[in-house]
C-alpha cells in the first residue's frame, strides 16, 4: 500500500498572521496573496506550519478540537479545503 | 559618450547626483521612469549611500517605483516556484533566462527591475511534453491570429507564448536564444549543457556567467526596439561588474564568444558598456574584440545610432536624427532575424546590399 | 499667491504656454492646457488653492490638450498627457475638465507608492477622521459633499491616503465628483457650494464638481490619524442605520478596495493590520443625508468624549 498524502504549508515562503477573535488573516509572502480563514482553516493551517501531516491525523485533530465526529463528512470538508490551499499556494505535499 | 544625458551620467557616476538642481531632479526623474531605471536608479543611490542626497520629493518617486519593483520580484519568484511546481514530474531541465535568470541568482542585475513575461529555454525534444504540462496546470496558449501563430511556429521560438488563466502571468518556452531564421546561430545545446543550477530548486538553472553575458549582448545588439535599451546596458554592466572580479572570465568570454559566433555583440557590449557608463572592462578583451566590430566604413554609423538609442525615449534625451537612428535599427533587427525576401524590398534595398557586404 | 488672485487672462496665457505649478495636497502638479473648458472650471474651482511661483520640481506634468488630425475638428476629442505619453483613449472634447480630474487622480494612484492609497472619501471633524472604502454607487462621494458641507473637512472623496510609518492620513482637498442624481441633491443640500459645469454623457452618466471648502483646502497640510472606517451604502427609503463590522471583514473590504494593497506587499499588510486595530470599523446604510450627518456628528462627539 503506497504512503498517504503528507502536506505542510509551503516551505520556500513565510506566512503572516493577523487574528481578531475567530476572524484570521493571513498574507503569503510567496504568492502576495491574503486571506480570510475562520478557526477550522486557522487550525489546519497552523498545524501544518509546525510539521507535515496526513488527511487522517488533520482529521483526529479537528473532531478533538471542535468537539465532532471524525466521520466521512469531516474528511470530506477537510479534503476539499486541503486541496483549495493547494491550489493556493498555501500549502504543498511531500512526498 | 552621453554626457549630456541626465540619467545616463547618474549611472556612470552617480555622486554626481549631489550637485543636481530641482529642475535637474525632475527631468531625471522621468527620464528614468520612461527607461524603466527609476527603481533601479533608486538601488544604485542607496548602494553608493547617497539617498540623503536627494531632495524630499525625488525621493517619493524613487522610493513608489521601487515599491513597485519589490512587487514585481516577489510575483516573479512565485512565478518560477509554481513553474517548477508544475513542470518537477516531466524532469526536464529548465533553463531561465535575462531577469529571471539574474534574480534567481540573486545577481545585482536584478535589483529594481521590472518583469513581464519569464522567457525559459528547454530542450527542442521536450517541447511538446512542457507544453502539455502548463497546459495541465493553468497555462493556456496565448490568441493569435494566423499571421501571428505562423510568425512564432515558424520564424520565432516555435511555441507561442502562454498565459496562466488564473495568474495572467505569461511563460516563453524556447529552445533556442534566437529566431530560427537568425544568421547567427549560437548552439542551444552547448548552453544547455554549461547551465548552471539555481539554489533550492531541483531542475530550475539558468545559463553560466558566461553565457548569460553572451545572451544579454545578444539580445540587445539583435533587438528592433530599444524602450529598454539603457536599461539592458545596464544589465550588461552589472554582470560585467560581478562576474569581471574573477580574472577567468574574461577570457572565457572571449574564447565562448568565438565558439558561438556571437563575437559582434560582445563587441558592441564592450564598447557601449565602457562608452556610456565607464564600465571597468579590461584593456585587453577590448583590444581582443576590437577586430570583431564592424568594419571602417559602419563603425562611425553605429557608434551614431546606439548613441541615440541607448537612452531612454524621452524627447530631453533626443539628439538630432533620434528618431531616425531607432528606426534604422528596428530594419536592422528584422533584418538580421528574417530571410531577405520577406523584408519590404524597396525600403530595404540599399541598405541590405551594404549591411550584407560589410556586417 | 492663490489661482484667484491672477486674472483670467493671465491665468489663460500661463496655461497655454508654460504652464502652472500648484499644490495638490502633498504633490506639486505642472497643469497646460489650451483648452477654454479646462481654463474656466480650474479658475473657479480651484480659486483657493496656492499658486507655486519659480517652482522647478513637479511630481505630475499633465497637459490636457486636443489630438493632432481630423479628430481636433471632427467629433473632436480631448487627450491627457502625462510628462510625454498618453496613458488613456481620448475622451469626448467637451470632458476636459473631468478628465483632468481623474487623470490626476491616476497620476496619484499609480506613482505614490510612498502611500497606502485607499479607493474611499476620508472626513475630519474636530480630531475624528473617518475612512469611507465604498465602490462607486454606494454613495459615498454624495455622502462625503454633504458631511463637508456641515462642518467636516474634506481630505479626499475618492483616495484615501495612508502614511505607512505614522499611519496618517494625507489630504488632498481637491474638489469632490458627484454624479447624476447626486449633482441635484448637493446643490440644494448646500445652495452655497461652487459647482463646475454639468459633463453630460460620460461613462459615469452626468457628472459635475463641486469646489473643496476653503478651509479644507487652507488646512491641506494637516495630517491626522484615522478613528474610524465606515463601509457606506445609500439604500433608496432605508433607515439609517449603523452597525459594527467584523475586523476581519472589513480588512478584506479595504485591501480590496485599495489601490495597492498588493503592491506594497508585506508592508501593506502591516499597516493594514495596523489600520484595522486601531479604528472602529462599521457599515452604514442610509437614504436620508440629514440624518446620516447627524450619525457621523454623534460618532464624532461620542469619540471626543471618551479620548
Amino acid at each position: 500500500m503506497s504512503e498517504p498524502v503528507k502536506w505542510r504549508v509551503i516551505s520556500v515562503f513565510t506566512l503572516h498572521w493577523c487574528s481578531w477573535g475567530d476572524e484570521h488573516v493571513v498574507y503569503n509572502a510567496g504568492s502576495g496573496d491574503t486571506h480570510l480563514f475562520n478557526d477550522f482553516a486557522a487550525l489546519i493551517l497552523r498545524t501544518l506550519q509546525e510539521k507535515a501531516a496526513t488527511l487522517e491525523e488533520l482529521s483526529q485533530l479537528c473532531a478533538t478540537s471542535f468537539k465532532q465526529d471524525e466521520d466521512e463528512e469531516l474528511n470530506a470538508q477537510l479534503n476539499e479545503l486541503l486541496l483549495e490551499l493547494d491550489r493556493l499556494g498555501v500549502i504543498e505535499r511531500i512526498h | 559618450m552621453r554626457d549630456d544625458c541626465l540619467i545616463v551620467r547618474a549611472f556612470s557616476l552617480p555622486e554626481i547626483v549631489a550637485s543636481y538642481t530641482s529642475y535637474d531632479w525632475d527631468v531625471l526623474i522621468r527620464q528614468a521612469r520612461r527607461g524603466d531605471v527609476l527603481a533601479r536608479l533608486y538601488f544604485v543611490l542607496k548602494q553608493h549611500q547617497l539617498l540623503t542626497k536627494v531632495p524630499e520629493p525625488a525621493l517619493n518617486h524613487l522610493m513608489s517605483a521601487w515599491a513597485l519593483a519589490q512587487k514585481h520580484e516577489r510575483d516573479l519568484r512565485w512565478e518560477v516556484n509554481r513553474i517548477q511546481h508544475a513542470l518537477n514530474e516531466t524532469e526536464i531541465p529548465i533553463v531561465l533566462l535575462k531577469g529571471a535568470a539574474y534574480l534567481m541568482q540573486n545577481l545585482p542585475a536584478a535589483q529594481g527591475r521590472f518583469y513581464a513575461d519569464i522567457d525559459i529555454m528547454v530542450p527542442k525534444e521536450s517541447l511538446p511534453v512542457v507544453e502539455r504540462a502548463l497546459l495541465i496546470h493553468g497555462w493556456m496558449a496565448v490568441k493569435l491570429d494566423v499571421y501571428d501563430q505562423q510568425y512564432y511556429r515558424k520564424w520565432m521560438h516555435e511555441i507561442p507564448p502562454m498565459r496562466h488563466r488564473r495568474r495572467q502571468t505569461v511563460i516563453d518556452v524556447h529552445h533556442r536564444i534566437l529566431p530560427e531564421t537568425t544568421r547567427a546561430q549560437p548552439d542551444a545545446k552547448k548552453l544547455l549543457d554549461a547551465s548552471i543550477p539555481v539554489d533550492g530548486y531541483e531542475s530550475v538553472r539558468t545559463l553560466s556567467p558566461v553565457d548569460m553575458v553572451l545572451h544579454s549582448a545578444t539580445h540587445l545588439f539583435y533587438e528592433g526596439e530599444l524602450d529598454h535599451g539603457l536599461r539592458d546596458l545596464l544589465d550588461l554592466h552589472e554582470l560585467f561588474l560581478i562576474f569581471g572580479e574573477n580574472e577567468n572570465f574574461w577570457n572565457k568570454l572571449g574564447e565562448r564568444a568565438r565558439k558561438l559566433e556571437l563575437t559582434r555583440p560582445l563587441y558592441y557590449a564592450l564598447r557601449y558598456t565602457k562608452g556610456f557608463l565607464n564600465t571597468p572592462i579590461p584593456q585587453q578583451s577590448i583590444r581582443q574584440i576590437e577586430t570583431e566590430g564592424p568594419n571602417w566604413l559602419f563603425a562611425p554609423l553605429m557608434d551614431a545610432l546606439y548613441k541615440r538609442a541607448l537612452v531612454p525615449v524621452h524627447p530631453s534625451c533626443d539628439l538630432y536624427m533620434t528618431s531616425l537612428a531607432r528606426w534604422l535599427l528596428y530594419i536592422r533587427a528584422h533584418y538580421l532575424r528574417m530571410p531577405m525576401y520577406l523584408l519590404i524590398p524597396h525600403l530595404m534595398r540599399k541598405a541590405f546590399i551594404k549591411e550584407k557586404e560589410n556586417s | 499667491m492663490k489661482i484667484s488672485d491672477l486674472s483670467l487672462t493671465n491665468l489663460k496665457q500661463r496655461l497655454g504656454t508654460s504652464g502652472i505649478y500648484l499644490h495638490t495636497g502633498p504633490f506639486v502638479t505642472h497643469l497646460q492646457s489650451k483648452i477654454p473648458s479646462i481654463l474656466n472650471n480650474f479658475a473657479l474651482l480651484y480659486a483657493n488653492n496656492t499658486l507655486l511661483d519659480n517652482e522647478e520640481f513637479a511630481d505630475f506634468h499633465i497637459n490636457l490638450a486636443t489630438p493632432r488630425g481630423l479628430r481636433r475638428w471632427y467629433r473632436s476629442q480631448v487627450m491627457f498627457h502625462f510628462d510625454d505619453q498618453v496613458p488613456f483613449k481620448p475622451l469626448p472634447y467637451q470632458q476636459a475638465f473631468p478628465m483632468m480630474e481623474w487623470g490626476l487622480n491616476w497620476c496619484i494612484s499609480n506613482h505614490a507608492h510612498q502611500y497606502l492609497i485607499l479607493h474611499s472619501a476620508v472626513v475630519e471633524k474636530d480630531g475624528f477622521a473617518a475612512i469611507l472604502p465604498a465602490p462607486p454607487g454606494s454613495g459615498k462621494s454624495t455622502l462625503c459633499a454633504g458631511l463637508v458641507n456641515r462642518g467636516w473637512r474634506l481630505l479626499s472623496d475618492e483616495l484615501g491616503l495612508i502614511s505607512l510609518d505614522q499611519l496618517e492620513l494625507v489630504p488632498l482637498a481637491r474638489p469632490v465628483n458627484l454624479k447624476n442624481e447626486s449633482i441635484e441633491v448637493i446643490k440644494k443640500f448646500a445652495p452655497q457650494a461652487i459647482f463646475s459645469d454639468d459633463f453630460a454623457d460620460t461613462n459615469k452618466g452626468t457628472v459635475a464638481l463641486m469646489q473643496a471648502p476653503v478651509t479644507s483646502v487652507a488646512r491641506s497640510n494637516e495630517l491626522v490619524k484615522p478613528a474610524c472606517i465606515v463601509i457606506p451604502k445609500y439604500r433608496p427609503n432605508a433607515a439609517t442605520h449603523l452597525e459594527h463590522e467584523s475586523k476581519g471583514h472589513m480588512f478584506m473590504h479595504v485591501a480590496d478596495s485599495a489601490f495597492n494593497y498588493s503592491l506594497l506587499g508585506l508592508t501593506g499588510f502591516e499597516t493594514l493590520v495596523k489600520l484595522i486595530d486601531r479604528c472602529d470599523c462599521y457599515t452604514f446604510t442610509y437614504s436620508k443625508l440629514q440624518e446620516a450627518i447627524e450619525t457621523f456628528d454623534e460618532l464624532a462627539t461620542v469619540n471626543n468624549t471618551i479620548c
